[in-house]
């Protein structure tokens, strides 16, 4: 690939982190002053961006050859790039704009970190990632947290509204339980890719390269920390007590981990330890 | 009460809690104590009764401890016995009938209503013929008045998502206990035509030859290893492995996990040779193997009698090689002139000027550089639980998607009279507001009966 297409790709990210932003204060914009402008800008500026960091993405992966999902960095690029896609379903679903000043802080974040990160691409993969398996771990995986990133946005906002409204719930569109109710149905979906793509698939990889598994590997654990707080959350939702402040709680910490587990590579060492 | 307890759903979730808890303290603990930490460097950090408390409180392997594998199958016992108590109701409530609201049973203010220009009979009618279209299993009743009661049900099997899952988890770690208790996982560092037995079997493996494969850049891509599986002196299998492909026979398994230098071999060294007082003359390269002898002109000739890609000395002055990684590479080299031997010492690659360099005065010998020999790190095991396991992922995934994706659907309706001529749809679902839409928007499939009543009315025109 030649610099310059590399040098468009990189800073394509750059104008996708602005709008990306931009679309993010303006619908915070919206909680404040309701003015349908601002939710129909925010949309055009995400799906713009969406846009830009599909081609991104695409270029990247027709650069090297193979999927962009082996280093941090393409990691988190994907992943926010997930929380997007996660975000403009939920919009299309709910048709409630409010959402998206919950969930694109996600998204930038992400693709902040993903700045902090080393993009550099000629990188020879070690032999225990050069299979399909990858493909299906990874992706499976990222879809999944890209769910609980969203969840995890819409639980701040949660916690925000119930620390405002005292526990009152309000009435109108985004209501306290609603948010509630979102946040399961992500962390409900963002489960089962979870279970399946980043600790089943994870596993059957695992036996196939290194003939166990499960090692014990700290990321694998670190993982089992992650599907046992989002297991806690889809039980404790049946008790009374664990609804509504520790459900969000717990949405939260479980993503927290989940980033946790993401930077763990450069505390942990181990097998996963790909930078 | 303990029985109860033991199965209780409460139990669960506090077993859930403090398995993530002992998971992430586990985790800490081998960040902190990383693997091959040893008693005595306990005792060293902290003093010998501390470092006895340490171990005994299993921080060196957190995993097998007394407090880890207990909570462990503890956690599993609860999770078999609480999905044993739950799943006889379970199946009870998916095959049973739903039953019918009775009259005024359901809140207005949770349901949607809807009035039609139609006699109850015939709105009841209809709402029960779109729910048999749209394959709900549907029960009615009819009361006093004119007011029906239909209930409807979709998906019920859902409800076995969550047993499925449990099943399939107990599966998972039932086969991991098989293959922990019964297997074996054992790692061997094999050198080109050496074999390997295998324990508990009969055939022995022996590696043919080991590759790697480099990419543009000169970086290592891969790397293989031909093994051939000879049973009662005979060859029956050939493969060649690589990390993601494995050799599988008679329930063992062969790995390609890492390879490393052959600590005592090399394929050629370098050697650079200068006459000291000749100083203006370049030194002369040579290329040498272990064992063969180059002349230097004139009655010299040098001798690769040992090497070691990792130098260290036991206190018996005896050399061997710490690890297979090429920390400290050293070769050592004899001088003989006229056949007899002048000087024999070792070269190091990564200190030049070390002892010896001078033994050869007048000649200085140089240890440049050394391509090296390589064997194959190879993963033996036998993991007799291994169906069980993929058992386990089968359900345990069918169930997770079935709890979590599939939707249940249950719906309670009352059509009761409201004008002579009109009547009125009363419908409330039993799972969680729609998240999707404001609650108050009418559901799809009250639009639909309308759109059969509407049917009916032209049918009879």
């Amino acid at each position: 690939m030649s610099e310059s297409v590399e040098q468009l790709i990189v800073s394509n990210f750059g104008v996708v982190f602005w709008l990306y932003l931009g679309a993010m204060l303006m619908y915070i914009a919206y909680i404040g002053v309701r003015r349908r402008v601002f939710p129909v800008i925010g949309l055009i500026a995400t799906t713009a961006g969406f846009t830009l960091h599909t081609i991104a993405i695409v270029g990247r992966w027709a650069a090297l050859g193979r999927l962009p999902l082996s280093t941090m960095y393409e990691y988190s690029t994907l992943l926010a790039w997930g929380a997007v896609l996660v975000l403009l379903l939920l919009l299309r679903f709910t048709r409630e704009p409010l959402l998206g000043a919950a969930a694109l802080p996600a998204a930038v974040g992400l693709i902040a970190l993903a700045s902090l990160l080393p993009a550099r691409r000629e990188m020879q993969l070690v032999p225990a990632l050069q299979s399909y398996w990858l493909k299906i771990h990874v992706s499976v995986a990222i879809l999944a947290e890209a769910a609980f990133a969203v969840a995890c946005g819409m639980s701040i906002a949660y916690l925000i509204k119930a620390s405002r409204a005292g526990m009152q719930d309000s009435d109108d569109a985004l209501s306290l339980r609603r948010l509630d109710d979102i946040t399961y149905r992500l962390i409900a979906v963002g489960y089962p890719l979870f279970t399946i793509g980043a600790l089943f698939a994870g596993a059957i990889w695992a036996k196939k390269a290194w003939g166990t598994f499960w090692g014990w590997d700290p990321k694998e654990v670190a993982t089992l920390v992650v599907w046992l707080v989002y297991s806690i959350y889809l039980h404790a939702r049946r008790l009374k007590r664990w609804q509504g402040r520790p459900a969000a709680v717990l949405s939260i910490t479980g993503f927290a981990l989940v980033i946790f587990t993401f930077l763990a590579n450069y505390i942990f060492g181990g097998l996963h330890s790909y930078q | 009460m303990f029985f109860k307890t033991l199965e209780s759903f409460r139990t669960g979730l506090i077993l859930f809690i403090l398995l993530a808890a002992a998971s992430a303290i586990s985790l800490a603990l081998t960040t902190h104590f990383p693997a091959g930490t040893t008693v005595h460097d306990l005792s060293v950090r902290y003093g010998e009764t501390r470092a006895l408390l340490l171990v005994r409180l299993g921080v060196l392997n957190p995993y097998s401890s007394w407090w880890y594998l207990p909570l462990l199958m503890l956690f599993t016992l609860n999770l078999t016995l609480c999905t044993l108590r739950r799943l006889p109701s379970t199946l009870r409530a998916m095959s049973a009938r739903p039953s019918p609201p009775g009259p005024d049973s359901l809140s207005r203010d949770k349901s949607v209503i809807l009035t039609v220009q139609h006699d109850s009979g015939t709105a009841a009618t209809s709402t029960s013929e779109t729910l048999i279209a749209e394959r709900y299993t549907v029960s009615s009743k009819t009361y006093g008045d004119g007011v029906h009661g239909i209930a409807a049900r979709k998906n019920s099997w859902q409800r076995l998502g969550a047993p499925l899952t449990h099943l399939g988890l107990i599966l998972l770690i039932i086969g991991g206990g098989i293959t922990a208790i019964m297997g074996f996982r054992t790692h061997v560092d094999v050198s080109e035509g050496q074999e390997v037995s295998v324990p508990e079997r009969d055939f022995v493996v022996r590696l043919e030859r080991f590759e790697l494969a480099m990419n543009e850049a000169g970086e290592i891509s891969d790397y293989f290893s031909t093994l051939t599986v000879v049973e009662g002196g005979q060859p029956v299998l050939t493969k060649t492995i690589e990390v993601n492909d494995p050799l599988t026979y008679d329930g063992i398994n062969f790995y390609q996990s890492s390879y490393g230098h052959e600590g005592r071999s090399f394929t050629s060294a370098s050697l650079a040779v200068e006459a000291l007082e000749d100083t203006a003359a370049s030194p002369r390269l040579v290329r040498i193997g272990l064992g063969d002898t180059i002349s230097l002109g004139g009655d010299d000739v040098i001798t690769a009698t040992d090497f070691s890609v990792d130098f260290k000395m036991d206190s018996q002055g005896n050399v061997f090689s710490a690890s297979s990684e090429p920390r400290n590479p050293a070769i050592q080299i004899a001088l003989l002139r006229s056949g007899t031997l002048v000087a024999r010492t070792w070269l190091f690659l990564m200190m030049p000027e070390f002892h010896g360099a001078d033994a050869f005065a007048p000649l200085k010998i140089h240890f440049m550089g050394f391509e090296p020999r390589y064997r194959s790190g190879i993963q033996v095991t036998h993991s007799p639980g291994t169906s069980i396991v993929f058992a386990g992922f089968l359900f345990a995934s069918i169930g997770v998607v079935v709890a979590l994706i599939v939707k249940h659907e249950r719906i309670m309706i009352l059509v009761q009279p409201k004008t002579s001529s009109t009547s009125e749809i009363v419908w409330s679902r039993s799972n969680r507001a729609d998240w999707r839409r404001r609650s108050r928007d009418v559901p799809d499939l009250l639009t639909l009966i309308e759109g059969r009543m509407e049917g009916k009315e032209c049918q009879k025109v």
